[in-house]
């Protein structure tokens, strides 16, 4: 009974391996969930020493004020005006960049990338230098040329419109992406028929990426309802308040109402929940895959005189996302003096000097930052990269118990505001007697929950393309599952491993929000020194580490573009 | 016996995939199982490899047992010693074609030695001698294939599992492959199961042919018999008797049964059928033995007079190569394909023809 033995011994190694994976996940993503719904419904503080305190659902009633009331309208106005340019965008550069003779493709192309370098805190940052009140470069510039016309970004059409700039890579990735994929026979045949452009477009392309299109609209529109530091960082300063930044200051500003700051945000991650469901179903088998496998040749539309008024709009486009922000950023890092009289003083050379950067990045405080985020990424990328990839394979490649629900779990924080994580990770780990709380630990846990999404699909990704009977062949040679995995599944899928890894610590550099209320002084991230310099108000500083920022994420993507995989 | 199986039972939820399924195969002898896609051929080689777990039954492999769901015994796959050559090759697409190769052989820690004699010595004789040192992933289909096998020989198998190894290969290189794999079949004397939905190449390569059909074995015969002797009209349909028609009524006359079809205008003679009374008869012709000739021609006949003459309308006439299709309306309403290896080309479409079937090509058949 030798081999029934063996037969016992694997399914208790799997009861085993399901058992130590649920309990990882549980610690990382239900509990601090638990955390946050037990927070909301009692009256005192968790591990505070008040006591056990009572059940209650008063902090849902009282939540419910007026400010909350204009939160929740600020909330949805940005995210429908900023979902609605988001769109716009995305797909007029998917659809030129996929099927049309546009000038400049590299520019489009570069939209799809931008999302890795481009940190939304810095892009609010820099939108706040150009376009706040009568000191906003683009003012200075409007008011030299005598064009009675005055921008202000610090109001919730600014932030809608920052957000539209900023998400519309998300469209542009997931609609050039199925555009890519519907086999060009299907215009064809509509041009074939008689369907004029217009007619086709209307018709077939966009009927066919229809899901990509919903799907996208509805991650952005999630993406922006949750985002804080754009809000934070352009609506703060003038009083606009977004349900995140409300759920922020109810935990930060004096008197602290920690039990509301949770009640509003179950109701704000239940919101959530019920989108992402929505986006779910509608990508869920409606997979138009019209697709053999190798790269279709996709044809290409002549434009025609239409080619320049369409270039014009890709250069607008790049030049609002990324150009005009980089000068700006140059500009006020580099400027000695802050006073800019008109618009020719911008080209004033004899003001540059590099004082401001290099004191900048000498600061112990953005010295401890650079280590404190790199330190942070690394770790959240190589335990995250170890994680996903043993979640992908038991999910993806076994018969492990509940395989199903380890899925669920990992892919549950899409559907989870940042800073309800992060509230979640606090409640989950303040009380706790071990050495996380006010540790970099702390940090890394909430940032390997946040990244579990983008980081487990990444390499799901290759592990499913992995024909089963490449395993199954390597099975039937004689071979044992470790030695299976050690030989054919991970060479094959290492690829999807380190984009993975790679993905996670971009976004873990890039992360703003995970980061509240779980830093110390000494933990700080190069997100959290920039954000505290703003609130401080030094804006060569602010600019200084800025740019230095934007560096960093920049080298970063350029030293690992080969791995790179579209961010969604 | 080199691979018993008994009494097998496979679910997948509620479609029984395998019912109560018994096989034997012989040390050294070739089995392919036919049937339609969903027939439960490719099930029941999973559950010889070890890829599937079947619900009940037991099976063996030269002489020991590998799964018996009474004692709870199921061998793991990679202690079964069962080779097997993939739809899909599997070719391990990071390594090189002698790495992949030698991989059944490195996993049971042989030395290098003996493991490069064996690669070696295996990859000429598939031919692929040349290719050793090339990565996988320059492969053509045809030299994938022949990697599969070399992999799946080299481990020297107790049985080797095919699963429709041609059929992703064009038609030329198909029938080249296909004499290629019996020769090495024969030559190593493998016991070896072949799946496949293709008569011909189930018909070139079986010692035996098992046709299964809805999870169930209809028939299991050596080639020739099958062919000539299917026992049922399911059978006959699978190994090309296009012409099956249900028999309305059945009426026993001297030297064999007298069939009206359809809606009775049509009455074919047959030499016999079987002795029980069955009410779901079916009449079953090869297209090959049916004969054309133009009307004007003189009636074929038969010194015995068995023959059975009828009259017909050509509704296709197509050029095959070496032999000629037509497809004849007959007055009695039925369709009846033919395939003649006379090329007659003054019957066109739309002329009228006269047919003749011998009574003792004409199988009465139950449908299952």
């Amino acid at each position: 009974m030798h081999s029934s033995d063996q037969t016992d011994l694997a399914s208790a190694a799997r009861a085993f391996t399901a058992l130590i994976l649920f309990a990882i996940l549980t610690v990382l993503v239900v509990i601090p969930l638990v955390m946050v719904g037990y927070t909301a419904l009692i009256d005192v503080v968790p591990f505070s020493g008040e006591g056990p305190g009572h059940w209650t659902l008063d902090n849902f009633s009282t939540v419910l004020s007026p400010e909350v009331g204009s939160a929740t309208v600020n909330t949805l106005a940005v995210s429908f005006v900023g979902t609605t340019v988001a769109m716009i965008l995305g797909c007029g550069m998917a659809w030129l960049g996929a099927r049309t003779n546009v000038p400049g493709k590299g520019l489009v192309h570069l939209s799809g990338l931008m999302p890795l370098f481009v940190s939304l805190l810095v892009a609010a940052v820099t939108w706040s230098l150009l376009g706040a009140g009568f000191s906003g470069y683009l003012n200075i510039i409007l008011r030299s040329l005598g064009i009675p016309f005055h921008i202000e970004i610090r109001s919730l059409l600014g932030i809608a419109v920052v957000e539209g700039l900023y998400n519309a890579p998300y469209a542009y990735l997931f609609i050039y992406g199925a555009l890519m994929l519907v086999h060009p026979d299907l215009e064809e045949a509509a041009a074939a028929h008689g369907g004029s452009l217009a007619q086709t477009l209307r018709m077939i392309s966009f009927p066919l990426v229809r899901p990509a299109l919903m799907g996208s609209a509805l991650l952005i529109f999630v993406s922006i309802a949750e985002d804080f530091p754009v809000p934070q960082i352009l609506g703060g300063p003038v009083g606009i308040e977004t349900l995140s930044m409300r759920i922020y200051n109810m935990m930060t500003r004096i008197p602290a109402h920690p039990n509301q700051s949770s009640a509003l945000s179950v109701m704000l991650t239940f919101a959530v929940w019920l989108l992402v469901y929505a986006q779910r179903r509608l990508l869920a088998g409606h997979d138009h895959r019209t697709v053999t496998g190798k790269g279709l040749q996709q044809r290409i539309i002549d434009l025609g005189a239409w080619r320049w008024p369409a270039a014009v709009f890709v250069w607008i486009y790049a030049l609002a996302a990324v150009g005009l922000p980089m000068w700006a950023l140059l500009e006020s890092a580099l400027r000695s003096s802050l006073f800019i009289p008109n618009a020719s003083a911008f080209f004033d050379f004899s003001q540059f000097s590099l004082h401001n950067l290099t004191a900048a990045a000498q600061s112990p405080a953005v010295q401890e930052g650079l280590e404190n985020s790199l330190i942070a990424a690394t770790s959240t990328a190589l335990l995250g990269g170890a994680l996903f990839f043993v979640i992908a394979y038991v999910v993806n490649r076994s018969r492990v118990p509940g395989r199903q629900w380890l899925e669920y779990i990992a892919m549950a924080p899409l559907a989870l505001p940042a800073i309800v994580l992060a509230l979640g990770v606090l409640w989950t780990w303040v009380g706790v007697p071990l050495p996380v709380y006010g540790t970099m630990a702390i940090l890394i846990i909430a940032f390997m929950a946040r990244f579990m999404p983008q980081g487990y699909q990444t390499i799901a990704g290759s592990v499913v393309q992995i024909h089963d009977d490449l395993e199954n062949a390597a099975f039937l040679a004689g071979a044992s599952r470790w030695q299976t995995l050690r030989w054919i599944i991970l060479p094959l899928v290492r690829g999807g491993v380190i984009a993975s890894a790679f993905l996670v610590f971009v976004l873990s550099i890039r992360e703003v929000a995970a980061s509240l209320f779980l830093y110390t002084t000494h933990t700080r991230v190069l997100s959290i020194v920039l954000l505290e310099s703003y609130d401080s108000g030094l804006w060569s500083n602010v600019a200084s580490i800025s740019l230095l920022y934007t560096l960093l994420l920049i080298a970063i993507t350029v030293a690992g573009r080969r791995w790179m995989r579209p961010v969604i | 016996m080199s691979i018993e199986i008994k009494n097998l039972q496979k679910s997948f939820g509620p479609i029984k995939a395998i019912n109560a399924l018994s096989l034997a195969i012989g040390e050294g002898k070739m089995l392919v199982l036919l049937g339609p896609s969903g027939c439960g051929k490719t099930t029941t080689m999973r559950c010889i490899a070890g890829l599937e777990r079947p619900n009940s039954g037991s099976i063996a492999i030269s002489g020991k047992v590998v799964f018996d769901d009474s004692k709870n015994l199921n061998v793991p796959i990679n202690r079964r010693n069962v080779g097997m050559v993939f739809q899909s090759y599997a070719i391990w697409p990071h390594m090189s074609v002698f790495d992949n190769v030698a991989f059944p052989l490195r996993v049971k820690n042989l030395d290098q030695k003996e493991i490069a004699d064996r690669v070696g010595d295996i990859l000429s004789k598939v031919g692929l001698a040349d290719f050793a040192e090339r990565g996988a992933s320059y492969l053509s289909g045809g030299q994938m294939q022949r990697v599969a096998l070399a992999r799946s020989l080299v481990m020297r198998p107790s049985v080797l599992l095919f699963d429709e190894p041609l059929s992703n290969l064009d038609a030329r290189l198909r029938d080249r492959l296909r004499i290629q794999l019996r020769e090495l079949q024969t030559q190593f004397n493998i016991t070896s199961v072949y799946v496949t939905h293709d008569q011909h190449e189930a018909l070139a390569l079986a010692d035996q042919i098992a046709v299964m059909h809805r999870g169930e074995l209809l028939q299991l015969a050596d080639p020739v018999t099958i062919y000539s002797l299917p026992t049922s009209s399911t059978v006959a349909d699978f190994l090309g008797y296009s012409n099956i028609f249900r028999v309305a009524e059945r009426k026993t006359i001297d030297g064999g049964d007298e069939v009206a079809l359809g809606d009775g205008r049509t009455i074919l003679r047959s030499s016999g059928g079987p002795d029980k009374i069955m009410s779901d008869l079916h009449a079953c012709v090869r297209p090959e033995d049916i004969e054309i000739s133009s009307w004007l021609s003189e009636p074929p006949t038969r010194p015995d007079g068995t023959d059975n003459a009828l009259v017909g309308e050509v509704t296709l006439a197509s050029f095959m190569g070496s032999f000629m299709q037509y497809r004849v309306r007959i007055e009695g309403g039925e369709i009846l394909e033919i395939f003649s290896r006379t090329i007659d080309t003054s019957i066109k479409l739309g002329d009228r023809v006269r047919l003749s079937i011998r009574s003792d090509r004409i199988h009465l058949l139950p449908q299952i």
